[in-house]
């Protein structure tokens, strides 16, 4: 007890005038030289500033690569496919799928009766403008940057370019006219109106040609694996866009291009080796980045037990040709006791630590039936008889043999439903674009079927936080 | 040896005296020491004595027969005193023992049950060098010196103060002469002047509830002359509830404070809203302050990880028992002392501390048992079938093995009531609490520590476990210059749940739906049964380990002059492991592993508050206080969070060594400073006028260059008109009436930091080997503080000697250059940018608060309480709303709290679906946003609370009930299918339509696509179906406890023994459509009803 007194005692006083020191000291310089210099921190350790990121060769391309990464990650959907993905949503819209699903945002797609606050239409519509958002970025930063060397700027305006085009490509395929950002200025972006479907196309095709004219002639700076695109990728979108715009002569040349460089592209002898990763058929890969899976289409359908999911329609199965081999090797069924459940089996590896199968976007069959279509549809019946059969051969089926443009033309739409099923939605773009949807779709998914439903409604919440977008017809 | 230094720090004046005496008079002491409440009683009761030249030991004797106090004195002490006579009725204790002491040389303080003895220090002094002229001291019960006391003469108010050591010099007494001592928080005293020039005083603390201090930041007042509008609870009321956040402790009990629990599980988050939402997109929390260290608000859990509906809140981490109360801090007079981070009020946390005199030891013991207040009821399997049924009949389809697993595959006789198979148990809580506390004068000491069990309804497996430690160490210098506070709080907390709140796939579960198990003990997925039980198997875990410290020092430099200085420290850590064994997924996926989320979390602040104060008087009418200080923070916090796969065995999923891949799903690190320059000035005339000036500077490093400093003011007065003499003379039975107002402005600061600045992220996963970048958000520099502009206007009134307290107060809080997250079209690519909006929105209000001590006896004491808020919310201005991105959110001039939607009429008797209000008349009703309407408000229109506590002899009986007028969300949004597909219903869908004719209030059901479905999902999305009344009355919180206390327990040497009963939210009164009006997510556990009983023990 004496000993605590004495101590405070004796120590309250130094303390107190150290104290009172400090605090005269303090207040002073509080008072009156502000404390700006207090009050400045420095950038978050764990990330980087937006000015820094363009100003090494390096830190830019890390920009890029983040895309591939969320598009492939486990926030990405629609490119990474699964039952949230794209392919699977379209499948469902069309004739390709039939749900099993309980949930009502999948069953709404299988149905055509999307309600406008659908959390899956919502999240397609988000992440695409991520993506475009992040290209956006990524073009404004290369062009304020004066740092960067001349070979890496080609390359990043080259890939974001593709990868907006890409992505608006879907965008209005999905939603008509839809707001077209080419800035991130959020300022202007909250405000857009709908741009027309023909000014975003013009956009994407010159997103497209300049990608062409920038990106590099072959994979090997991606150290040969075939994730990422390069000028033939562009050419090949490019290809199916004049092809949906009906500039045939553009859609025949953008095809031949990446047919006639043999030393990059050929058709896979072996129907099960199209979809190993790097396949030679491939244009463009996107690489499994989630660790334990392959690709999510194989994960959600190839079926072990009853669907849960979705399963491949009777329509689907009752289009292949007696001899088809793609019936035996891309399909395979489940017997159940309470019934068989076809189901898509391009990719084969449901779920493993060891990835021999990437998510293919782009392959070469499809430009055969491109140059096939645009062939046909410019009258040389011959030539597009050749890229037609050269699938069908592949595929264990006989040359079709005829001179009748539109019977040519339906044998063509045919080959597209049996070559490229539960493929990026081929088949629903292919009813719309073709304005067969009513026809085909007026029969297959009656009741619900209307004339409105080739179009997904814009989400509800868009339309909450932009005051000038409107919704599509019939939502 | 423990003993004699626990008497030492007792009595300390008693060093003279010889160890035996010392130690017999110990031992008896513990012998015959009674309880507390029987001493109060006897006290209350009165004390009878006739003494005729007794010698003054018998006085002593006769005292203790009659009382349980006991006095601790020596023989030495004995030897001087003389003879005594005296006659008393029916007396205090003060009084007979001043009346005993009057003329001995001895002096007396009481100590709980004990009367110490003392030697008068100061005897009469016999050199008077003045004529007349007084001297004397003033001291407390304690007879520690009372500093800043008034000595007034009566007749010409001429006066004088005393100094610290109590003592004061007053000139010019002529005998006779009536003297006033007074000071706040003690009883006035008047003393005629008689022959005795030199007055040892006592005064009495007072004992009205408008004495009471309150904590307002940087300084304390009372409430009686508080200028500003602090609710305080108390521990005595916080330890009346089994609750594990102290939040819960202030439901229903304040005005002016509405709080919500979202969920039944430990940890659970809590929505805290004071005076009303300010803010229109975030930002509404209030400002945390424990121990004079601030506290975030916000969880540290990762959201990757955490469990869904549990949002965490960091207040779970003060063990509620070591607070000593809670202050809470609602006008601008009030909050502008903390500026930048009042707008939305401030939380005071304050913990307990040791007092002076004999060391205790407090342990308190109990066990409770917690359920679901309510379940859903639900259809049974044959209303379910029959509803299955009707919809299929309905949409003119055939139930195939594909749509109708219930139906066809399942056992349709089975009927499982899967609410309470998922969280039908009995949550247990059991509870340990121990403390140690006591001191000198000069030194107060407390240690506690405390352990805290939660299970779960879902069962055992899962629980909350929490230990902790708190400790309060205050010393006085022996010049009484010096003052140092040191306290530590220090908490770990083991929380395991469910990865997922399964409850919203529980209620969809058909009644019919398999048995969980397999006869082998593996889950069964046969048949389509998509098993919701597998969520069981993945467990979420998080660690907490929260320490406060903080000490304050402070040295009063001259008299009225002192510095001061708050130090603190704060550190939290969390970390987390959730993990989903491959057993949790349908062996169909045939998964190769199972995986596992990591995340640790910190976040480590420091303050440093250096303070000036000064007070000084002139005039002796005039009081001033100053305060100017000044506040330097920093926050870092950090986190990271990482996804393990590839695990050999699902036993190793807790370490994330064990996987073969490991991903790093997200890290951050934020460093905040803050910087601020405050000060007060008050201005107290007589105790009748007051004046209270604040103001504070501040600087954020939120806020990008040039937009970092701002300042905020506020003015409080008041009036205490019962001072004046015409209300004194006119209204004689009104004993205290206050006026008071105040305005001023606060801030909020409440946003995330580093938005001026464009940020780019590393991406989640290396893509070809290489790591990307991504943009983490969208960056504006220009935005500046948002600015809470409060005001004011209250009256106060005392009746029946202050035994009726009224409150009146009128608050209207306009806040603007609203500070917001400003959601964007995802078309930018973000949903949110950091902005200033140009809107006003004002919150006003009134709060009605009565407490009245109904009845004041030995034998039977009521008090009860009453409190009522009713608050409005309006946005006031919003320049472009029409064409912001908010137009289909918000209306001018009404509140934010109104949700813009179709008007569901009714179900059409024809054709037996929802009907829509048709506003633009084109037929549809259902037009976005033509048809939209705002009638539909949800939020409390008035709430309060009324709580009666009664003590009759040895029982303690407290009920306080809470009532909320409000509207809410009921059932239908976001919780079920749509009624007739697969998934299970309320029972309130049986009053749905059926036939032509029919008047339902629930449309038919459907199992297909059809516009039936169209109809039902948009009347319960974007149409008001979803919102209905959800008022309630609930019997919050109940206690009753019995004081064991008697003869036995003095044997047993205890102080104090009491049993108690406690149930926390007991009973409601409601009609929601739902399971709980308070939390109104279906999809969520609601709180429980807990009843617990425990044991109180004081030594």
């Amino acid at each position: 007890m004496k000993f605590y007194q004495s101590y405070s005692h004796i120590s309250a006083r130094a303390i107190a005038y150290l104290f009172h020191a400090l605090t005269v000291i303090v207040l002073v310089s509080a008072g009156f030289m502000g404390c700006k210099k207090f009050i400045t921190v420095d950038p978050p350790k764990t990330q980087i500033a937006g000015a820094v990121v363009f100003n090494d060769d390096n830190t830019a391309l890390a920009a890029v690569t983040g895309i591939y990464s969320q598009m492939s990650g486990s926030s990405g959907n629609f490119i990474r496919g699964g039952n949230q993905g794209f392919s699977y949503m379209a499948g469902l819209s069309s004739d390709e799928l039939i749900s099993f699903s309980t949930t009502p945002n999948q069953n709404e797609f299988y149905n055509n009766s999307l309600s406008k606050t659908n959390s899956t239409i919502a999240s397609l519509w988000a992440e695409l403008y991520k993506y475009i958002f992040s290209a956006n970025s990524i073009i404004e930063g290369v062009n304020a940057s004066s740092k960067l060397s001349t070979p890496v700027k080609n390359q990043l305006i080259g890939e974001a370019s593709f990868i907006r085009a890409y992505n608006y490509f879907y965008m209005v395929n999905m939603f008509g006219d839809v707001p077209l950002a080419i800035s991130s200025d959020y300022e202007i972006n909250r405000v857009l109106k709908r741009s027309s479907v023909a000014s975003v196309y013009g956009q994407v095709i010159s997103d497209l040609v300049k990608a062409e004219s920038l990106l590099p002639e072959s994979y090997s700076s991606y150290r040969n694996e075939r994730v990422r695109p390069c000028k033939y990728t562009a050419s090949a979108l490019l290809a199916r866009i004049y092809l949906y715009q009906g500039e045939f002569v553009k859609a025949e040349q953008k095809s031949n291009e990446v047919i006639s460089n043999t030393g990059l592209y050929r058709l896979s002898k072996n129907l099960d080796s199209v979809f190993l990763k790097n396949s030679e058929e491939a244009i463009w890969q996107l690489l499994p980045v989630v660790p334990g899976y392959n690709t999510q289409d194989a994960f959600y359908f190839i079926l072990t037990a009853s669907p849960t999911n979705a399963a491949l329609s009777t329509t689907l199965i009752n289009a292949f040709e007696p001899g088809d081999l793609r019936k035996g090797k891309w399909t395979s069924v489940l017997n159940t006791p309470t019934g068989n459940y076809y189901y898509p089996f391009k990719y084969k590896i449901k779920s493993s630590n060891t990835i021999s199968e990437y998510s293919m976007i782009l392959r070469l069959s499809e430009q055969f039936l491109i140059r096939a279509e645009a062939r046909a549809l410019q009258n040389n019946i011959t030539a597009a008889l050749d890229d037609l059969n050269l699938i069908r051969l592949r595929s264990g089926l006989s040359p079709i043999l005829t001179n009748d443009k539109n019977l040519l033309l339906s044998a063509i739409a045919h080959e597209r439903q049996t070559e490229l099923f539960t493929e990026w939605g081929h088949r629903w773009l292919d009813l719309k674009r073709t304005q067969t949807a009513d026809v085909v779709l007026g029969i297959t998914k009656a009741p619900n079927w209307q004339p409105a439903d080739v179009l997904y409604p814009i989400p509800q919440s868009e339309i909450i936080s932009d005051p000038v977008l409107s919704q599509n017809t019939g939502y | 040896m423990l003993l004699t230094a626990f008497f030492k720090k007792l009595c300390p004046d008693l060093e003279t005296v010889s160890k035996s005496v010392r130690m017999m008079k110990i031992v008896t002491l513990f012998l015959f020491v009674g309880s507390m409440q029987l001493a109060a009683r006897t006290a209350a009761q009165g004390i009878s004595l006739s003494l005729n030249n007794a010698a003054f030991s018998v006085a002593f004797t006769v005292i203790e027969q009659q009382t349980t106090y006991h006095f601790i004195y020596t023989n030495e002490q004995l030897s001087t005193t003389s003879k005594i006579t005296l006659t008393v009725q029916n007396a205090s204790i003060e009084k007979v023992l001043e009346l005993c002491f009057k003329d001995q040389p001895l002096t007396w303080s009481i100590e709980d049950r004990f009367i110490i003895v003392k030697i008068k220090e100061r005897k009469i002094i016999a050199v008077t060098t003045v004529d007349n002229e007084v001297r004397g001291r003033v001291s407390n019960e304690k007879d520690e010196p009372i500093a800043g006391a008034t000595i007034s003469l009566k007749t010409n108010k001429r006066a004088t103060t005393t100094d610290n050591k109590g003592e004061f010099v007053l000139a010019d007494v002529p005998a006779g002469s009536v003297i006033v001592i007074s000071n706040v928080g003690f009883e006035l005293r008047e003393i005629t002047i008689g022959n005795n020039r030199y007055l040892n005083i006592h005064l009495n603390t007072v004992v009205s509830a408008l004495d009471e201090m309150v904590i307002k930041g940087y300084y304390s007042t009372s409430k009686r002359l508080n200028t500003g509008n602090v609710s305080k609870i108390g521990a005595a009321d916080i330890e009346k509830q089994a609750v594990s956040n102290p939040l819960q402790a202030i439901q229903g009990r304040m005005p002016g404070i509405y709080i919500s629990q979202s969920t039944g599980l430990p940890g659970a988050a809590f929505a805290v809203n004071i005076r009303g939402r300010n803010s229109i997109a975030s930002g509404n929390d209030p400002f945390y302050i424990i121990d004079g260290v601030p506290f975030t608000s916000a969880s540290l859990a990762s959201t990757y990880t955490s469990f869904s509906t549990l949002g965490g809140n960091p207040l779970s981490g003060i063990n509620p028992t070591d607070i000593e109360s809670i202050e809470i801090l609602k006008d601008a007079d009030a909050t502008a002392i903390y500026g930048s981070r009042a707008a939305n009020g401030v939380i005071l946390i304050t913990t307990k501390k040791g007092k002076s005199g004999k060391t205790i030891a407090d342990i308190n013991i109990n066990a409770g048992w917690g359920k679901v207040s309510k379940m859903l009821p639900l259809l049974n399997t044959q209303q379910y079938l029959n509803m299955r049924h009707e919809a299929f009949t309905n949409d003119g389809k055939i139930p195939t093995a594909d749509n109708a697993p219930d139906l066809l595959l399942w056992d349709t006789t089975r009927n499982t009531d899967w609410q309470k198979q998922a969280y039908g148990k009995t949550a247990h809580f059991s509870d340990v609490q121990a403390s140690l506390s006591g001191g000198s004068a000069h030194m107060q000491f407390l240690v506690g520590t405390a352990y805290h069990r939660e299970s779960t309804v879902f069962g055992n497996d899962f629980a909350d476990r929490k230990g902790s430690v708190h400790l309060k160490i205050t010393n006085l210098s022996t010049d009484q210059k010096f003052k140092i506070t040191v306290s530590a709080n220090y908490i770990v907390d083991n929380n395991y749940l469910p990865l997922v709140d399964i409850s919203k796939r529980i209620l969809n579960l058909p009644p019919d739906a398999p048995p969980i198990y397999k006869p082998d003990g593996s889950l069964n997925w046969e048949n389509k049964f998509n098993n919701p039980f597998s969520s069981f198997l993945s467990r979420y875990k998080i660690n907490t380990e929260n320490l406060i410290s903080n000490a304050q020092l402070s040295y009063q430099l001259l008299p009225g002059l002192s510095v001061k200085t708050n130090l603190g420290f704060t550190e939290m850590n969390t970390h987390e492991t959730a993990t989903v064994p491959t057993t949790a997924f349908d062996p169909a996926y045939n998964l190769a592993s199972g995986y596992a989320d990591f995340a640790n979390a910190s976040l480590k602040s420091w303050i440093i508050e250096p303070q000036l104060q000064y007070q000084f008087r002139m005039q002796q009418k005039n009081n001033f206080s100053f305060l100017l200080g000044g506040s330097f923070q920093e926050n870092i916090r950090q986190g990271l969070t990482q996804e393990g796969y590839g695990f050999s065995n699902n036993a190793l999923l807790e370490n994330i060594a064990a996987a073969s891949t490991i991903t790093l799903i997200n890290s951050n690190y934020t460093q905040y400073k803050y910087n601020a320059l405050f000060g007060r000035l008050n201005y107290n005339r007589l105790d009748k006028y007051l004046i209270n000036i604040t103001a504070r500077r501040d600087g954020s490093s939120r806020f990008g260059p040039g937009k970092q400093f701002a300042n905020f003011a506020a003015v409080g007065v008041g009036w205490i008109f019962t001072k004046e003499h015409f209300f004194q003379r006119n209204a004689p039975s009104l004993s205290f009436g206050k006026i008071r107002a105040s305005y001023g402005s606060s801030g909020n600061d409440q946003i995330a930091d580093y938005g001026y600045l464009s940020l780019w992220q590393p991406a989640a996963y290396p893509y070809q080997g290489n790591s990307g970048l991504t943009p983490s958000r969208l960056s504006n520099a220009n935005y500046g503080w948002e600015r809470n502009r409060k005001l004011e206007l209250a009256i106060e009134l005392g009746m029946l000697k202050d035994r009726l307290l009224i409150n009146l107060s009128y608050y209207r809080n306009r806040a603007g250059n609203q500070l917001v997250g400003y959601p964007l079209p995802l078309i930018t690519g973000q949903s949110s940018v950091q902005a200033n909006l140009p809107a006003l929105i004002q919150n006003a209000g009134f709060e009605g608060e009565l407490s009245y001590h109904v009845l004041r006896s030995a034998i039977f004491n009521w008090k009860m309480s009453f409190n009522i808020t009713v608050a409005r919310n309006r946005l006031l201005e919003y320049p472009g709303l029409e064409i912001s991105n908010f137009k289909n959110q918000y209306v001018l001039g009404r509140s934010l709290y109104i949700r813009k939607l179709f008007h569901v009429t009714g179900v059409s008797s024809q054709s037996g679906i929802y009907q829509f209000q048709d506003l633009n008349g084109n037929g549809v009703g259902t037009d976005y946003p033509a048809d939209l309407q705002d009638t539909r408000e949800l939020t409390q229109k008035y709430f309060g609370g009324f709580s009666n506590s009664f003590q009759f002899k040895k029982f303690k009986l407290d009920i306080l009930f809470q009532f909320v007028k409000q509207q809410g969300v009921n059932y239908m949004y976001n919780s079920f299918n749509v009624p007739g597909t697969m998934g299970n219903q309320p029972e309130y869908v049986l009053d749905r339509w059926q036939k032509p004719g029919d008047k339902s209030g629930i449309q038919r059901f459907t199992e297909d696509y059809t516009t039936a479905y169209d109809t039902y999902s948009t009347a319960t999305s974007l149409g008001d179906a979803f919102i209905s009344d959800a008022s309630f009355i609930r019997l919050r919180n109940i206690y009753l406890s019995w004081d064991a206390g008697g003869k036995w327990t003095q044997k047993m040497r205890m102080i104090n023994l009491s049993i108690y009963l406690s149930g926390q939210n007991v009973l409601t009164f409601t009609n929601y459509r739902g399971t709980d009006p308070e939390n109104q997510i279906p999809t969520a556990i609601p709180p429980l009803r807990i009843v617990s009983a425990g044991i109180k023990l004081t030594l």
